[in-house]
């Protein structure tokens, strides 16, 4: 993958996570935080880290079904697609919720 | 690539039409290019190329508002294609099933000639 993809996924993803957090959360500060990491894995693999946090209600990931686009398609309601895309387009994508909140800590490689 | 979505419309025949987005499809920028096709299915157009060469970023709000599209467009019998996708794009559309809906092209003359039937 070329430099300007890594960046194209890092900006694309790091928003779906913004758009989720600000959407569903219920946050009552209305404030989502951002941190980012760059490490190394297994001695050698360089990556980029993004951490999206809040302080809303929370939710089980378990329990968010994948969208099919048939249904969407025939449903007056099409959105959903965040997760799933963000979990497509990185590398590994960690979620922990809670009643505290939600981070999502997604993981790109070089 | 702008921060305010514009869309500019060709219309090759009688019901094909050709969308060239520049800018970032959100919220605002899917409900321009909303607009502008209902607009021309409400005038006998049912064949639309979106071309997203100046598109760099969709985000999954705008992805329904795309989906909503090509559902007007299924349910009036024509067609819908996108061409000259970036390759995260194409493969978000592609891991969202989009592709079995809508047909993905590299340029704009070979969707051209899918959405006439002159080519499969």
């Amino acid at each position: 993958m070329n430099a300007v993809s890594i960046r194209a996924c890092r900006i694309r993803d790091k928003l779906e996570a913004c758009i989720n957090a600000f959407e569903h959360s219920d946050t009552p500060d209305r404030r989502v935080e951002l941190d980012f990491r760059i490490g190394v894995a297994d001695g050698s693999r360089v990556y980029l880290e993004v951490g999206v946090s809040d302080a809303g209600k929370g939710f089980d990931p378990a329990r968010v079904s994948p969208p099919d686009i048939a249904d969407k398609l025939k449903s007056s309601r099409k959105r959903g697609w965040g997760i799933k895309i963000i979990e497509s387009l990185m590398d590994d994508v960690r979620i922990e919720s809670g009643t505290h909140g939600t981070k999502i800590v997604m993981r790109k490689y070089r | 690539m702008s921060e305010t979505l514009k869309v500019a419309v060709e219309r090759p025949d009688e019901t094909t039409a050709v969308l060239k987005t520049d800018g970032y499809i959100n919220n605002a920028g899917g409900e321009e290019i909303a607009k502008a096709a209902y607009a021309l299915l409400g005038t006998g157009v049912n064949r639309l190329l979106l071309d997203l060469e100046k598109t760099k970023i969709v985000n999954s709000i705008g992805i329904s508002i795309l989906i909503e599209i090509l559902e007007k467009v299924l349910d009036s019998g024509g067609r819908l294609a996108f061409c000259r996708l970036t390759p995260t794009i194409e493969k978000t559309f592609q891991i969202m099933g989009l592709a079995q809906y809508a047909r993905i092209f590299p340029a704009a003359d070979p969707a051209l000639a899918w959405l006439r039937g002159d080519a499969e």
